[in-house]
């Protein structure tokens, strides 16, 4: 009775385990399924609207009119799954705080509150003209909104960075235990040599962290037009890859202590 | 006295030359090689021919010369032995290996850049015209 209960805890802790790990997989794939269609209707639309400035015809126009509603419906819906996304990233990021992960998730929700309330306006268009005016909602929106999507997504992955370096401190302050208590094994020119290594490793660390800081802050003040947000999210992303090669750097440097602990010579 | 005129100085005219003798029929013809010509050309190329075999045939055999003695096989260098530390057998260092193992393994299994958190990139302007 006992083995299995015990069973079926172990059962459904992996099952939902599971569900955790693929919610995440499976918003990408509805994401990705809302692309598709958002490209169907943009070939739609690219047609009708075509033929209507080419016609001036009423036919033309209620067909364009249409197509360009189901666009314009699409695109939020689009952008919608794409910040769910985000959100269900976030719920599995291991490396960020309760409240940075907080910070994130209010940005997406106050994007997600935006586009709900547009996505409403879109059945009350009733032509071209007002079409445009909804449109142009979101065009005038789309910087905020493309500053709180690069900020999250830096957020991401500096907390799996952060993942990473919780575990660099973990090995690096074992190392250094070790090396404490077991000061007499080693000769004093292999100890000083050891203690130097330490240093190097810990400078490492400090680096990644000064890169961190610099990342945080250039994400924080992440401002201006679409294209200069670009450029700013370009630099974050380097940054991000830089910081993730101090962390390496100083991992081959945690294994060659290692292998230096390991043999007396 | 003005009426003495002095005689003209008769002009200076170089001697003729003397005439070229006729040449006589035959007279300058060369006389009949004892061997001909193409007898000659042909005796230069086959020396020519023995010259380059002969040199080719000298230098193989002073290559081959060269290239005959056989090498020792090379001597296995012995690998060190390094003894371990009091400390390998800890179980505070084992735990540390296999942190430092998992931790590379974790940052080279981290993409630069995760594709599935890029942005889609939208043309937002509809562009009727008025």
């Amino acid at each position: 009775m006992r083995r299995t209960a015990l069973a079926l805890i172990v059962l459904l802790f992996f099952s939902f385990a599971g569900h955790v790990l693929a919610t995440s997989e499976q918003a990408y794939k509805d994401y990705l399924y809302q692309f598709d269609l958002y490209r169907q209707r943009e070939t739609d639309f690219r047609v009708a609207k075509t033929e209507y400035e080419k016609f001036r015809s009423l036919t033309s126009e209620t067909t364009a009119l249409e197509k360009t509603k189901a666009l314009l419906s699409q695109r939020d819906q689009l952008l919608r799954a794409y910040l769910f996304v985000l959100n269900e990233k976030l719920n599995e990021d291991k490396g960020l705080t309760g409240s940075e992960k907080a910070l994130y998730q209010r940005l997406i929700q106050s994007e997600i509150v935006f586009l709900d309330g547009h996505i409403l306006l879109i059945p009350s268009i009733g032509s071209i003209a007002d079409a445009e005016k909804i449109s142009d909602q979101l065009t005038d929106h789309y910087d905020i909104l493309a500053i709180s999507i690069r900020q999250t997504i830096a957020g991401i992955s500096l907390g799996q960075l952060a993942a990473l370096a919780r575990e660099y401190d973990a090995a690096l302050a074992s190392a250094q235990t070790i090396i404490a208590v077991n000061r007499g094994v080693f000769t004093p020119q292999k100890q000083a040599t050891l203690d130097r290594w330490v240093l190097s490793i810990t400078n490492k660390r400090s680096l990644y962290k000064q890169k961190v800081d610099g990342i945080n802050q250039a994400s924080a003040q992440m401002k201006g037009d679409i294209q200069e947000i670009e450029r700013t999210f370009a630099q974050i992303q380097k940054d991000i890859a830089e910081a993730r090669q101090y962390l390496a750097e100083g991992a081959s440097f945690l294994g060659e202590l290692v292998t230096a602990l390991k043999y007396q010579d | 006295m003005e009426n003495e005129l002095t005689p003209p100085i008769p002009p200076t005219v170089p001697p003729e030359p003397a005439p070229a003798p006729m040449p006589q029929a035959g007279a300058n013809l060369p006389k009949k090689p004892l061997v001909p010509m193409w007898v000659l050309a042909l005796l230069v190329v086959l020396a020519g021919t023995l010259a380059v075999l002969a040199a080719t045939g000298v230098f193989s055999r002073q290559q081959t010369a060269v290239e005959t003695p056989s090498e020792a096989p090379p001597t296995p260098t012995p690998t060190p032995v390094r003894a371990l530390s009091a400390i390998a057998s800890q179980s505070a260092f084992l735990a540390l290996e296999a942190q430092v193992a998992s931790l590379s393994t974790n940052i080279q299994a981290l993409p630069a850049q995760d594709p599935s958190l890029s942005p889609p990139v939208l043309d937002l302007e509809l562009g009727f015209e008025e």
